[in-house]
């Protein structure tokens, strides 16, 4: 047990040796490294997010007004050129 | 956070992380990486302490975690090593040598270390232990034991 004791007291007593100032440097190079990446991904990704809220609603407008046009054009192209029911009126008269 | 609280945290703190930390991975370069680690934690959650818990036990629960984390990335990093070198894609470094006190330190698993580290290194009481580590306490109890039993083996082998 006196062993163990004495043992224990060498581990609070004597930590290997170590330069803080150093790593203390290495801490704040290693902290402003982290924090410049993050602003280099966050900011591609918030470029991205504001197109993307600026470019759905006008995709959203022009892709529904030509989709619009496009229905009513075909519609009376369709119903003027008349298809089966102008042949039907030559035929029949 | 102001540089001067980050400054002066580590200052009053940095013997006792260091000492957690040099004692739970052996390799000067994993000491240090540990160190490092656990500072960088600190320095970003900083901000959101909010100072309900004593700063002295928010550095250890910070330390624990760390080193908890530390160890798990050493253990897939390790298997992989051994992977690669058997396949002979990467030469196996032998591992540094342990130096006298850190021997009987070594014979434990990771948990029975901190366990033990904590509370008779630190001197923490075993309900602390229980809240920074997230173990129930009868399992604190048992590898702090089983922990105890390990070094005393290795010590009186020792001389």
């Amino acid at each position: 047990m006196v062993s163990y004791d004495k043992y224990i007291q060498g581990l609070k007593k004597s930590a290997p040796p170590v330069d803080y100032n150093q790593l203390y440097h290495q801490i704040e190079q290693k902290a402003a490294r982290r924090s410049f990446l993050i602003v280099q991904l966050a900011a591609p990704l918030l470029v991205i997010a504001v197109l993307f809220i600026v470019a759905l609603p006008a995709a959203d407008y022009f892709s529904s007004s030509q989709d619009d046009g496009g229905a009513l054009v075909s519609f009376v192209v369709q119903d003027e050129s008349g298809g089966r029911a102008l042949e039907n009126f030559i035929f029949e008269n | 956070m102001s540089p001067l609280e980050f400054a002066s945290l580590y200052e009053a703190h940095k013997e006792k992380v260091w000492r957690i930390a040099s004692r739970y991975v052996f390799d000067r370069e994993d000491r240090e990486d540990l160190f490092q680690e656990v500072w960088l934690a600190v320095h970003k959650a900083l901000k959101n302490f909010r100072g309900e818990a004593k700063v002295e036990t928010w550095i250890y629960r910070v330390t624990v975690n760390a080193a908890i984390n530390y160890a798990k990335k050493q253990t897939l990093y390790r298997k992989g090593r051994q992977i690669l070198a058997a396949l002979r894609v990467v030469y196996e470094h032998p591992p540094e040598a342990v130096d006298d006190l850190s021997v009987p330190l070594s014979k434990l698993n990771p948990r029975q270390r901190m366990v033990l580290l904590l509370a008779d290194v630190e001197e923490r009481p075993l309900e602390e232990i229980a809240e920074l580590t997230g173990l129930p306490i009868g399992t604190v109890k048992s590898n702090l034991h089983r922990g105890r039993e390990i070094v005393k083996k290795e010590v009186m082998k020792n001389g």
